[in-house]
């Protein structure tokens, strides 16, 4: 009874301009989900980014790099974006894996004598990937990091890949979560290349399994702590997950079970 | 009959093949028409073929075009293109971004210039998503929207709330180059199909129109067969047609036509016979009309004909049983030819005929010398025209006897025609002899005339010439004498010498007239010609000369001359002479008013025009005025004066210098006399005039 008494007290308190905006776009699914939990608690209103009006002296939270090119506001806090904020005066709580956690999962892979595994990186995920291609060479596994700069370069590189897979000598590929460097569109000339030369495709969400990519550590959104205390930054971590694509694993053919010591869970969409 | 036997075997020979041509030139047309029309469908069909697999090549590449155009990679696109080209309608491929400009293209061999590197579209075109097609020449364009399908990166990263829909959008254009042109294997075939329709249609009409031409040719043979067999006579031939058709009727009409055939045939059979003695015995009529009009054609006298002969024909032509030939000479009958059957003389006089040409009586053969008792006699009267008779004809029959009119007809018209003949020549004969001596005696008075006119006309010009001697003397010395050449006269002096000088003048120019139309007359007018470089100057001066005769009248002589040279060859005193005769005349009967001379040209004649507004002259007068001594009102011409040889002398001499003279005149209002001469005359004394 307390806590639903003090939950409207606070709510009182924050209302009228103290509330945080919670700025994303209509019909992501994952974003629903986090708003859901998080209209839980007081003091944040939803703002869909269609309706959305500018106002620098609030406090706002973007999902999404939609959203968060929109937001000019630097009171902003950028979430469902990895790497760098993709305004740099923006916060950022990056929805990405930790970097041995791909490791773990590249370190599964049979690769052949000589071969990598591609990281296709942008300038913005480049420290990201820098940090997962250190990683791997402890492991020893080795990978190849291209830094492309926009969408086309990135289809000029698949390109080259797809004609001529046997020059990058590439035993998987790893695609960082920069949505605007690597679009759907990207993601699926990427699958394309998957299916065609055999190359697994290590994507970025749980999602992109489900349409056909071989694996992912996704890490998402959880938040901790009672409903009063603290920040959102605070409050919030990620739980991550693996998730294997079954079918696309056996046409790699990749032994059932390979996966198994890294608890993953299978999709077979 | 004969026109039949020229047309049934034509028609026989003819009628089947007539038959097969109509129905196979239609076949031919069928086939013509079928193969037009499977040319035409088969063409229409090959190029909307090639149009719509031009659309789904098209299509294709289309769709291959997404991720070039996103890319910019054309590593995707050369096998569709390599592909395309392989097809040879196809000249060229290109694909171009939104905004028009060119990224990928393949190109046929020398097609080269076939892309251009802006696609230049309507806006329109831009806004559907259909097949634009654009004709030019035998190239024809076709451009598709590229389109692809955009999914919304994190809903595909992060999951949708609801089904994960693509947006489409529009990523650029598709073209591909058609060669409209048929290639030679398509023209091979849509020739070849045609031809091969056109061909079996045409085969096919032909089978059909030999089937019908026998069906219909069928009892058309029969029919023919009848016919001949008809044609060669044998009335008894039917024909075999059962049917209700035309045929049927046709045959069944011609059984019924042999049928009344046979029975005319026989009529005619006997008719035939009756006609041929008829005929025999006007042929026998008309040869003996024609020996008879042989026998009158040639002689002039009633002495030359041989009647007797002419006689005897008539008699033998007309069935006669008697005849008399009476030829009228002076309101006398005399015989020519009496004689009957019974080689006697009959005996009949010639009758009156009021108003008719013949009359028939019924008399008493033994009456009139003959053997028999009822005669009937038909008097002919022999006449050329109805009011003068040549004689008569009169033949006897007995009373029962049929008269040959027809050949009587003939007969009558030749014998009246030889009749006025011989009349006419014995009249022309006399007349011919009278018409000579009269022409002997005319001959005679005409030479004495001619002889007489020779006299006078010498007689004239010797005296004229002795008299001009004389009147010289006296206008000479009466004139000096006026002049005081030899001495003092007083006044009353001088007026009789004036008036001596005056009428010797007037006498003078009066024998000078008489002696012009003497020479005229006797022939021996000479004519001197010579060139003038401009004759207006000749012209001038005879008027000026002319001005002192209206000394007594209210006016002077006006003149208009052209305003150019007129070069002239001509006789100039004759010229000066007819204009000062017109002049004088003109001034003589103009007492007040004007009198005027213009000279014209035209063409090749010279005009000289004398118009006046004096008394004029009757047109009933104008040919008497260049009569010689004619003077058409004594009144004026007593007050005038004159011989009446002026006018007759200016004709003649206008004549000789190739022209007339021709007068229009209104009484009381004025006369135009218009000398019209030759400009140049050619030959000096020759007949220059020449008809205007």
């Amino acid at each position: 009874m307390i806590s639903i008494f003090s939950k409207i007290f606070i709510s009182f308190l924050l209302a009228g301009n103290s509330l945080i905006q919670v700025i994303y776009p209509q019909g992501v699914l994952e974003y629903e989900k986090l708003w859901q939990k998080l209209k839980k608690y007081p003091g944040y209103e939803r703002v869909l980014l269609k309706s959305y009006k500018p106002d620098p002296n609030k406090k706002s939270v973007t999902f999404g790099p939609e959203a968060a090119r929109k937001v000019k506001s630097d009171k902003n806090l950028e979430l469902f974006t990895a790497g760098a904020a993709i305004r740099s005066h923006h916060s950022i709580f990056p929805r990405q894996a930790a970097p041995k956690s791909w490791v773990r999962l590249f370190s599964k892979l049979k690769l052949a004598p000589g071969a990598v595994v591609l990281i296709l990186s942008s300038p913005r995920l480049k420290a990201y990937t820098a940090k997962i291609a250190a990683a791997s060479r402890l492991r020893g596994v080795k990978t190849r990091t291209v830094v492309l700069e926009n969408r086309t370069a990135s289809f000029k590189f698949l390109i080259k890949l797809y004609k001529n897979p046997r020059k990058f000598n590439c035993g998987g590929l790893f695609l960082a979560h920069d949505l605007q460097v690597f679009s759907a569109r990207i993601l699926g000339f990427a699958l394309k290349i998957q299916y065609s030369r055999g190359i697994p495709l290590f994507v970025r969400t749980k999602h992109e399994v489900f349409a056909g990519g071989f694996a992912t550590v996704e890490a998402d959104y959880a938040i901790s702590g009672k409903v009063q205390s603290g920040s959102l930054e605070q409050r919030l971590r990620l739980d991550e997950q693996v998730y294997i694509n079954s079918k696309t694993s056996r046409f790699l053919l990749f032994k059932e079970g390979s996966f198994k010591d890294l608890n993953p869970i299978k999709v077979s969409k | 009959m004969k026109q039949h036997d020229a047309e049934i075997p034509e028609f026989k020979s003819r009628f089947a093949h007539r038959i097969f041509k109509i129905m196979a030139f239609t076949a031919l047309l069928s086939g013509l028409l079928t193969g037009f029309l499977s040319f035409y469908i088969s063409y229409r069909s090959a190029t909307t073929m090639r149009v719509n697999k031009g659309k789904e090549h098209l299509k294709y590449l289309a769709n291959n075009a997404e991720t070039p155009i996103v890319s910019r990679d054309n590593t995707f696109l050369e096998p569709v293109f390599s592909r395309l080209m392989q097809i040879n309608v196809i000249l060229g491929a290109a694909v171009y971004n939104l905004d028009g400009n060119l990224l990928f293209s393949k190109v046929g061999d020398g097609y080269e210039n076939l892309i251009t590197s802006k696609l230049n579209l309507q806006e329109e075109l831009k806004s559907d998503s259909k097949v634009y097609t654009i004709k030019s020449g035998d190239i024809l364009t076709l451009v598709y929207l590229v389109t692809g399908a955009k999914y919304d990166s994190e809903k595909v990263a992060y999951g949708s709330t609801s089904s994960l829909a693509p947006k489409t959008v529009k990523l650029g254009y598709a073209v591909l180059k058609l060669s409209t042109r048929l290639t030679g294997e398509e023209k091979k075939n849509i020739i070849g199909r045609a031809v091969a329709v056109g061909l079996t249609v045409f085969i096919l009409g032909i089978l059909f129109a030999l089937g019908a031409a026998s069906k219909i040719i069928r009892p058309v043979r029969e029919i023919i067969k009848g016919v001949d067999l008809l044609r060669n006579g044998k009335l008894e031939a039917r024909i075999k047609v059962k049917t209700d058709d035309e045929m049927g009727k046709i045959a069944d009409s011609f059984n019924r036509l042999a049928r009344n055939l046979s029975r005319r045939m026989a009529q005619l059979e006997n008719w035939k016979e009756v006609l041929q003695e008829k005929v025999d015995k006007s042929t026998e009529k008309i040869r003996l009309s024609r020996e008879i009009s042989n026998l009158l054609i040639s002689p002039l006298s009633l002495e030359e004909v041989k009647w007797r002969t002419i006689g005897q024909k008539i008699m033998q032509g007309s069935e006669a049983r008697g005849c008399i030939i009476f030829s009228r000479r002076d309101a006398q009958f005399e015989t020519l030819f009496n004689l009957s059957t019974a080689n006697k003389k009959i005996n009949l006089e010639p009758v009156k005929f009021k108003g008719k040409k013949s009359v028939e009586k019924i008399l008493d053969g033994s009456g009139i010398g003959l053997d028999f008792a009822e005669a009937r006699v038909s008097f002919q009267q022999l006449s050329v025209l109805d009011d003068q008779s040549q004689g008569q004809l009169i033949l006897v029959y007995k009373n029962n006897d049929e008269i040959p009119m027809d050949f009587l007809e003939q007969i009558i018209y030749a014998l009246s025609s030889a009749l006025g003949n011989i009349d006419s020549y014995r009249r022309m004969d006399q007349l011919t002899t009278t018409l000579e001596q009269r022409n002997i005696t005319l001959k005679k008075q005409k030479q004495q005339v001619e002889e007489a006119s020779r006299l006078k006309s010498e007689f004239f010009a010797n005296v004229s010439h002795e008299l001009k001697t004389p009147i010289n003397a006296i206008i000479g010395y009466s004139e000096m004498l006026a002049n005081e050449y030899y001495g003092k006269v007083n006044e009353e002096q001088t007026m009789s010498l004036k008036a001596i000088e005056s009428s010797g003048r007037n006498l003078l120019n009066l024998i000078n007239t008489i002696l012009d139309h003497s020479k005229i007359e006797s022939g021996k007018m000479p004519v001197y010609v010579k060139e003038f470089t401009d004759i207006r100057k000749q012209i001038r001066d005879t008027v000026e000369r002319n001005q002192s005769l209206t000394k007594e009248k209210p006016y002077d002589v006006k003149l208009e001359l052209p305003e150019f040279p007129v070069p002239c060859r001509t006789d100039n005193g004759k010229l000066q002479q007819i204009l000062t005769n017109l002049l004088s005349n003109a001034i003589k009967f103009t007492a007040e008013g004007q009198v005027k001379a213009i000279l014209k040209t035209q063409g090749k004649y010279l005009l000289l025009i004398i118009e006046d507004t004096g008394v004029g002259i009757k047109e009933k007068d104008f040919d008497k005025i260049f009569e010689e001594f004619k003077q058409i009102d004594g009144s004026s011409t007593r007050s005038a004066g004159g011989t009446g040889l002026g006018l007759s002398v200016s004709q003649q001499f206008a004549r000789l210098l190739g022209g007339t003279i021709e007068v229009e005149s209104e009484y009381g209002k004025g006369s135009r006399f218009t000398l019209k001469i030759l400009r140049n005359i050619k030959k000096p004394g020759s007949n220059q005039r020449e008809n205007a």
